[in-house]
């Protein structure tokens, strides 16, 4: 291995820093980390995943199996990248993986001498007792196979970087910048269309750049791209990759915005994530070459042979000086050519009996030996290949004659070529075979908006790559309307020929008994063998998804780009069926792995999803409340004073609003508008209870239920006007109760006349409650509050601080109490000004965990008793169901299964000792085992200050008539027993004389 | 400047600002809404209920179609009087918050936001989207080429400006505050 003194696509003056493992490599701007490995001479760069078998590069692209290293340190470490498509930078830092204590000399390599015992289906057949013991054993087991497994370490450190998501739509999208790729990006921006082309290499060209320096293809590829950058309607991206392809013609797209620096530059993204909608899209990925398969075949110096002209040309890397060129179709004898030019000693071995009299000129002409009808049977070699085993072999592949030692320091293998058909395959499904190719590509229809082109469609020639690039960029563009005359297609050029003429199908190598011999890998990432494939067959795993999971071929981060034909071929041969009769799996995005940094964009953190304020939210930061999380909203949890705890806090907040009177904003209540001449229709059939005798302003306590007779949601509904009520939710079940009445309205109910809207940002809500609360806003609002002008379930409209507002008079804390409705961007101003108020009547502001300890005394249903598992019966709310008119649930509500006396029943719970109960906890009787669900469960829980006692609310079995019982309240989790004692669940003024004064 | 290409300085950045909203009121009805509706607008000087693309404006009143059956207004005070049995009106002057983005980044910017497609050649001044923005439904306003306003619900608003403000980062943010 060696850089060549000329030569390349590389710039030799710009030298870079770049180091693996620490030792520095020579190399340039333009070289990949594969390439500069090659150029140190660095043979194993990698272990492999199971075995841990030594891994050279394979190959120059996307589908390399072995080369997989972690790159930078500290935060920005990132483990499992292909070092061939991973573009040097000066300050690249790179170190290898999966080997301990050295890549040299690694210890997990003792697993590759248990290889015939790890065979496929080890754990399944393995680990299955079959004694108590021996269960337990491979329990023990379980903590070192985990230990090992993985490749590669994440970090826990925060990622320093910055992602973002981009939106674009666009007429026509061409994935790939190859011939055909810029064919049809030439046609299509011709024609007048807006164009994206896409190509995942830091360079446009595909395999133009795998030519020789000064090749046709060179001035092509410039005259191509200059007049595709001096195009506005066309919109070049590199060091992009597109992964994914999905529903509405969307794609998933990955732009390397900083990968190919040390890090991003102040405010630059290092990736972004687009989603691009594209009315047509041009597929030009390209194909990628297919492994032959032999023993040895994972050693460093064996790699693809358009890899080998990949780093001759493009990076003037000769990878080896004694060079086996192993095929079993044409295009690799290009290949020995170039490399017996460059200076290395070339055989050519191929499986083939003849050749045309081309191929014979060229190989001659380049001074390459060749050996016809032979195969390579064995690469071998300590740690590296040193020599080739070559045979003389059938058309089957099987050894005919004796074999021949050859020295080799590199194989280079060409057993035809797979079109990278992923994001058809993501939206269309099953490709279908084409037989002249050995190969998979799409089921090409004129409708689908996925058009492929190139070798990505089996091209036999670079002539057809260019023709078919233009054609489907033609008419793409002209699906979208564009009307641009395309002008001529590109000129063909010569790229030497193609795998499909005179393709012989048979890419293994077998002794004359009819083995591989050694090790012969078909799936090098996940380490899955030639015999893996056979015993799967053999134990009756032969569809092609049982193959894929038995085996785990194809399920590596390279998803079987050069595993999937092989394995299906041989289960094929082994079934004695056509390849196409075994089939394909389903191809899936991510195409190449992604980050998920780029996927999450800035949606990360404070943006994980989005915050929902209170138009007083300041007013509680500024004031010291700690915050809480309440589904999306923020709300104040409590307000400590001096360092409090949450429970001293609390407990403090909620006695004041007893003693004297508290404040509390309630802003997030969902509210919805109801209007319409059939409103109070509507309302009759959402709650259980009736609504067509609610007089203006009046306030109604409501349940609804789901249709299948669970309950849904409570809340109190105010009549405004004629035809306009004012409907409360819980914070909780808003979006879902105004969803319900949307959907009702527009399918079964679309003849009623009511229109459903949210205010609850148009209005803010702030509750007033305790002995105090009508002085204090009888003197702010200057509005008679009296038990008389207002009782309870009533309100009125009045001015307070200037701002007109409705005082809604009702009491969730079982106190007397108000909940006064503002403009949201004036409640600040109406909070202020009750707080300014506030210390004539000892006004202190109160926070969610002492609305829930003063709710939970009175007794009052929340969202933990409302979770969807409890009817109307179980909450003691039966009687509020009216029997005069339908509402929803009203008929599921009366299945058996719902009236069994058996279920469990809201219950008040007084906790004995010093310890609350924990919501979910389970209840026992006194007595007996503590086995399964028990007789119910703890839903809320607190510490009484008005009692002075921990209080618990729970769904008991036959809760009713258990009253003065001693149950048991059983934490499994927490692994905690209390006793309780079953009592009612109104455990505060049960009669209601502090709320009704 | 093609999008995801952030200017080399700040001499052209993000302006971002919120205006406060003058009146908003929904217009909502049935069968004959679209009658009872444009007589309404005409009323207030508009030509009728529009379309659901284009917004109209006649000084300083301007509506939007919502839906078949709703559509807002806004800058026509208290539009309490056509309100009835047949034909309801809500006022949401508080509801909305408007966020107002401007600038040369400003549609590279909305790109990051939303999937729809807001490009110079797709959405036009006086043009109006319902858009969904981190979750949160969102009616976007073109006032001009580089113009937009967004009206956001109230209480989502603080998070919607935040995730702008991160998201316009590369490009220079200048916050503005409009009467």
């Amino acid at each position: 291995m060696k850089r060549l003194a000329s030569g390349g696509r590389i710039e030799r003056s710009e030298k870079l820093s770049v180091s693996f493992d620490g030792r520095r490599l020579p190399a340039v701007r333009g070289d990949t980390l594969a390439s500069a490995m090659l150029a140190g001479g660095l043979g194993t760069v990698a272990r492999s995943f199971k075995y841990h078998r030594p891994r050279g590069i394979y190959s120059a692209g996307v589908e390399e199996p072995g080369a997989l290293v972690h790159l930078r340190d500290g935060d920005r470490h990132e483990p499992n990248v292909r070092a061939t498509t991973t573009e040097a930078f000066d300050g690249l830092t790179s170190g290898s993986q999966n080997a301990w204590p050295s890549l040299r000399f690694d210890l997990g390599a003792v697993s590759g001498l248990a290889s015939p015992v790890l065979g496929a289906g080890f754990y399944y057949k393995t680990f299955i007792g079959p004694f108590r013991q021996t269960t337990r054993f491979w329990k023990w087991c379980e903590h070192f196979i985990r230990k090992a497994a993985g490749m590669g370490r994440g970090t826990y450190r925060s990622d320093p970087d910055a992602y973002e998501k981009r939106h674009r739509t666009v007429d026509v999208l061409v994935i790939g910048g190859g011939a055909a790729g810029l064919s049809a990006a030439l046609a299509a921006g011709r024609s007048g269309a807006q164009v994206l082309l896409v190509e995942q290499d830091f360079a446009l060209g595909g395999a133009l750049l795998s030519e020789p320096v000064g090749h046709a293809g060179d001035a092509w590829l410039d005259e191509s791209a200059a007049e595709l950058q001096g195009m506005e309607n066309v919109r070049i991206l590199t060091r992009t990759t597109a992964f994914g392809a999905y529903d509405g013609k969307t794609f998933g797209l990955i732009e390397r915005v900083s990968d190919h620096v040390k890090a991003p530059e102040a405010g630059a993204v290092r990736q972004r994530y687009w989603q691009v909608h594209a009315h047509r899209t041009v597929l030009a990925a390209g194909a990628i070459e297919r492994p032959m398969v032999f023993g040895g075949n994972d050693k460093p110096g064996v790699m693809l042979a358009s890899a080998a002209r990949s780093y001759l040309n493009r990076f003037a890397v000769l990878a080896g000086d004694r060079v086996i060129v192993a095929t079993n179709n044409d295009s690799a004898y290009v290949a020995a050519a170039e490399l017996a030019g460059a200076g290395a000693e070339v055989t050519l071995v191929d499986m083939r009996e003849r050749i045309g009299p081309e191929l014979d000129e060229l190989i001659n002409g380049a001074g390459v030996k060749l050996l016809l009808g032979h195969g390579v049977l064995e690469a071998k070699g300590w740690g590296r290949v040193r020599h080739a085993c070559i045979v003389p072999v059938d058309a089957a592949g099987r050894a005919i004659g004796q074999k021949t030692i050859v020295p080799a320091d590199l194989i280079a293998v060409s057993g035809g070529w797979t079109p990278a058909i992923h994001l058809w395959s993501q939206i269309f499904g099953k490709p279908v075979y084409d037989a002249g190719g050995a190969c998979f590509v799409p089921d090409a229809k004129p409708e689908q908006h996925i058009q492929t082109a190139g070798t990505a469609m089996a091209a036999a020639s670079m002539a057809d790559v260019i023709e078919q690039g233009f054609a489907r960029g033609s008419e793409a563009a002209s699906a979208t309307g564009a009307k641009g005359d395309c002008g001529p297609a590109p000129v063909g050029l010569d790229s030497g020929r193609f795998w499909q003429s005179d393709f012989r199908k048979t890419w293994a190598v077998f002794n004359l008994q009819g083995k591989t011999e050694g090790t012969a890998f078909v799936d090098m990432q996940h380490d899955v063998k030639l015999s893996d494939i056979d015993q799967a067959e053999r134990e009756g795993y032969v569809s092609v998804e049982h193959l894929k999971r038995y085996t785990t071929q194809g399920m590596a981060t390279d998803q079987g780009k050069l595993s999937n034909l092989n394995a299906l071929s041989r289960m094929a041969e082994l079934r004695g069926v056509q390849v196409p009769d075994v089939g394909t799996t389903t191809f899936r995005p991510p195409f190449t792995p992604t980050t998920i940094g780029a996927l999450v964009g800035h949606e990360h953190g404070r943006h994980f999803r989005p915050t929902r304020r209170s138009p007083i939210h300041d007013w509680h930061v500024e004031h010291g409340a700690e915050m809480t999380e309440s589904g999306a909203w923020l709300r104040p949890w409590y307000y400590p004073e001096a360092g409090e705890s949450l429970e001293a806090a609390y407990v403090r907040e909620a006695s004041h609003v007893r003693a004297h009177v508290g404040i509390v904003d309630v802003s997030t209540l969902g509210k919805i508008a109801v209007q319409g001449p059939d409103a109070a229709e509507f309302l009759n059939r959402v709650y259980v209870n009736g609504w067509k005798t609610l007089a203006v302003g009046r306030l109604r306590y409501g349940v609804m239920l789901r249709e299948d007779g669970f309950v849904l949601d409570d809340g109190v509904t105010a009549r405004l006007a004629a035809h306009d009520y004012f409907m409360s939710t819980t914070t909780a079940n808003a979006a879902k109760v105004l969803a319900m009445a949307e959907l009702m309205l527009q399918t079964a109910w679309a003849d009623l006349r009511v229109h459903v809207t949210s205010v609850t940002d148009q209005w803010g809500a702030i509750a007033v409650a305790g002995p105090n609360a009508r002085a204090l806003l009888s003197q702010v609002a200057g509005a008679d509050l009296s038990r008389e002008a207002l009782p309870n379930n009533h309100f009125t409209r009045a001015q307070l601080a200037g701002v007109p507002v409705r005082i809604h008079r009702m009491s969730y804390s079982g106190e007397l109490a108000y909940e006064i409705y503002v403009p949201s961007r004036q409640a600040r101003q109406v909070w202020e000004a009750l707080i300014a108020a506030g210390p004539e009547v000892n006004l202190r502001p109160y926070g969610t965990e002492a609305m829930g300890a003063l709710r939970i005394e009175k007794g009052h249903v929340a969202g933990p008793e409302l979770d969807g598992r409890t009817t109307l019966k179980d909450l003691g709310f039966e009687g509020l169901a009216s029997s005069k008119k339908p509402f929803v649930g009203s008929v599921l509500r009366k299945r058996d299964v719902l009236e069994d006396p058996d279920r469990p029943v809201l219950v008040g719970l007084e906790i004995e000792g010093m310890s609350g109960a924990k919501a979910g906890a389970l209840l026992f009787p006194a007595a007996g085992r503590t086995e399964g669900h028990g007789d119910g469960w703890v839903s809320s829980s607190t510490y009484s200050p008005a009692l002075d006692r921990h209080i618990a609310m729970g769904l008991l079995k036959n809760g009713a008539s258990r009253r003065g019982e001693t149950v048991r309240v059983v934490d499994f989790v927490g692994n905690e027993v209390l006793t309780a004692r079953v009592v009612a669940n109104h455990f505060f003024d049960p009669e209601g004389e502090r709320q009704n004064g | 400047m093609a999008d995801g290409q952030v200017p080399a300085s700040s001499t052209d950045p993000l302006v971002i600002g919120t205006r406060e909203l003058d009146a908003l009121w929904q217009m909502a009805g049935w069968d004959d809404f679209e009658t009872r509706a444009g007589a309404a607008l005409r009323e207030l000087g508009l030509p009728g209920v529009g379309s659901y693309r284009a917004a109209q404006s006649a000084g300083s009143v301007t509506s939007w179609r919502i839906a078949p059956d709703r559509l807002l207004v806004e800058g026509a005070g208290d539009l309490g009087r056509f309100h009835s049995g047949e034909f309801v009106l809500l006022d949401l002057s508080h509801a909305r918050s408007v966020i107002t983005l401007s600038g040369p980044p400003a549609r590279d910017v909305l790109s990051l936001l939303t999937a729809v497609d807001v490009s110079a050649a797709a959405f036009l001044p006086g043009q109006f989207l319902q858009v969904g923005i981190h979750g949160i439904g969102v009616l976007l306003a073109c006032l001009g080429p580089e113009d937009f306003e967004l009206f956001v619900p109230t209480t989502w608003a603080a998070s919607i400006q935040e995730l702008i403000l991160d998201n316009a980062k590369p490009y220079g943010v200048r916050t503005r505050q409009l009467e």
